[in-house]
């Protein structure tokens, strides 16, 4: 009787290797397949790379690149010693911001939210690279799902969210040394959520935009920008809306729409674009695509401007006085630095970007 | 009899293999037949070492040249999706700007003519004309509307046009769209003329 006990246990416990054995061999494969953005398009690292975090935020950026490559918390720190964090992606639309600050609750409730209301012009998600850059680094909650589910383009389908490997099978015969390097971990590719680029390609001119016929923000968008707002307030959270001082891509009517709207609920909204001269912006250094995206100079001017503002407008912490906080942005300060200076290193050497940048190839 | 066991267990381990195995192969192959736009090629198909830009799925229209709207300088076609061969100019004659979009994922470049009297833009990726636009009275369509011309003077060209709205009108020919702004539909004058792509 107890040899047969003996027995059947040992083959459950054999079943159950066997079936944890499988699932590792299945989790592995789909960690194998997926992209890791370590190289090149880095910007569907940013997602996950705010689960690192190891201190605490008071001022939570959202948005698009708009967000991402035009403030600098490493330098916001330095300045001010405002501890921030840039919860951005590529063409992060209004509905994800929205699911990620409900994830940022989860962990932490900043005292400041800046929203960059760029993302304001997409009044639904239209395309699934930009929705698995923000998405599949989500962490598993009941807002991923839900952030799945509001963002789900045409023939897009959940359950390749929920197993990415149904998307990224066919990846099989492109993978790389990268792939394998990073099945398990994954290096920190951004400062605190900033993209950073140390080349210049000066702004030429700024082209004429398209006339629309309609110049009203979409339902959809207006209503994530409700959700945020009225998050904020029941967190008790201050909601700044931003836009960078990016002339092109963007239309008055629309800067005309997020007044009114701030007026209308009390919200602050600074347009960048009227502070430029003061920040000392020049778009024939401070930008490294012409003007649609500011490099460095650019990003640290406006930080230091903005940092400044936040300072005297909100009740934010001097975190340089926290020694465990000071710790840490040491290390990120380090890591800032190293970037910066490879990336002069290699625009000396080459004149261009070889390993940074879209079209980067690894070293 | 342990023997016996130990093969029962690899047999066993082989099935759960397989099974799973098959399984994600089987959701792999149910996925297959979907169809997939450029971008989803571009995140599946991405190579880490080459970074994300995709290819666009933008060509030409073979017809162009003859079905749509076009522009003539100096007695070269830019022809609404068609293709801009910007050899053809001398480099002085334009300033290019390269628009490039949220992380890599495609580079337009808007081509300013004549110090900005109009610009042409091209699909990213591509050297496809996406559209079009006269800024000033410099520069006519190539029937010979301007901006500062009436509607009236424009339906005398191109016939009856939809409108789009109270100040703006449109025209289709072939795979693009002409359209007219009138900022003040008092004057009923035009504003701004734009061609625009249909292939988006």
């Amino acid at each position: 009787m107890a040899k047969s006990s003996t027995k059947t246990i040992k083959k459950v416990i054999t079943a159950l290797v066997l079936v944890a054995l499988s699932l590792g061999i299945f989790w592995f494969v789909q960690r194998l397949f997926m992209p890791k953005y370590q190289v090149g398009v880095i910007e569907g690292s940013f997602t996950e790379e705010y689960y690192k975090e190891k201190v605490p935020h008071d001022v939570i950026f959202f948005g698009d690149c708009d967000a991402y490559e035009s403030y600098s918390p490493i330098k916001m720190y330095e300045e001010y010693g405002i501890s921030a964090y840039i919860r951005g992606s590529g063409e992060q639309y209004i509905c994800q911001s929205y699911y990620l600050l409900r994830d940022v609750l989860r962990t932490e409730t900043p005292k400041v939210v800046v929203l960059s209301i760029h993302n304001l012009q997409h009044d639904v998600p239209r395309k699934e690279a930009y929705n698995r850059m923000t998405l599949d680094g989500m962490r598993w909650s009941k807002d991923k799902v839900d952030a799945i589910n509001a963002s789900l383009t045409k023939g897009e389908t959940f359950a390749s969210y929920a197993f990415p490997i149904l998307r990224y099978h066919d990846r099989w015969n492109q993978l790389t040394k990268t792939d394998f390097e990073h099945v398990f971990t994954k290096e920190i590719t951004s400062h605190n959520g900033y993209y950073m680029r140390c080349d210049i390609k000066p702004q030429t001119f700024i082209p004429s935009m398209p006339h629309l016929i309609s110049y009203d923000f979409g339902e959809n968008a207006m209503y994530y920008l409700d959700q945020i707002r009225l998050l904020c307030a029941e967190n008790g959270i201050e909601l700044l809306l931003v836009r960078a001082p990016i002339e092109y891509g963007w239309y008055p009517q629309w800067d005309k729409n997020v007044e009114e709207y701030a007026a209308k609920y009390g919200l602050t909204y600074i347009n960048f674009c009227d502070y430029a001269e003061d920040m000392g912006l020049d778009m024939n250094v401070d930008t490294y695509d012409q003007g649609s995206h500011l490099n460095i100079y650019g990003a640290e001017k406006l930080s230091v401007y903005f940092g400044k503002y936040l300072k005297e407008h909100y009740d934010l912490t001097d975190y340089r006085t926290v020694p465990a906080v000071a710790k840490e942005y040491e290390k990120d300060i380090a890591f800032y630095n190293f970037v910066r200076d490879d990336q002069l290193a290699e625009i000396e050497k080459y004149g261009e970007l070889r390993s940074y940048g879209p079209k980067a190839v690894q070293k | 009899m342990e023997d016996i066991f130990a093969m029962k267990n690899i047999k066993v381990a082989a099935i759960i293999m397989s099974l799973c195995m098959a399984g994600a192969a089987l959701c792999a192959c149910n996925n297959q037949p979907e169809p997939v736009s450029s971008d989803i090629n571009v995140i599946s198909s991405q190579n880490q070492n080459q970074g994300g830009a995709g290819e666009s799925n933008i060509s030409v229209d073979p017809n162009a040249a003859d079905n749509n709207f076009k522009i003539t300088y100096k007695g070269i076609d830019i022809t609404v999706n068609g293709e801009l061969d910007d050899s053809k100019f001398d480099d002085n004659e334009y300033d290019v700007r390269e628009q490039t979009s949220c992380a890599g994922q495609g580079l337009a470049l808007v081509y300013s003519f004549k110090g900005g009297s109009f610009e042409v833009e091209t699909f990213p990726d591509t050297t496809v004309v996406s559209r079009i636009k006269l800024n000033d009275d410099t520069v006519a369509t190539a029937e010979g509307v301007y901006i500062g011309n009436t509607m009236d003077q424009v339906k005398a060209v191109y016939g009856e046009p939809t409108a789009l709205s109270e100040n703006i009108f449109s025209y289709k020919k072939g795979s693009s769209e002409l359209r007219l702004f009138v900022e003040d539909p008092a004057d009923g004058k035009v504003s701004s003329i734009e061609y625009f792509s249909d292939l988006v």
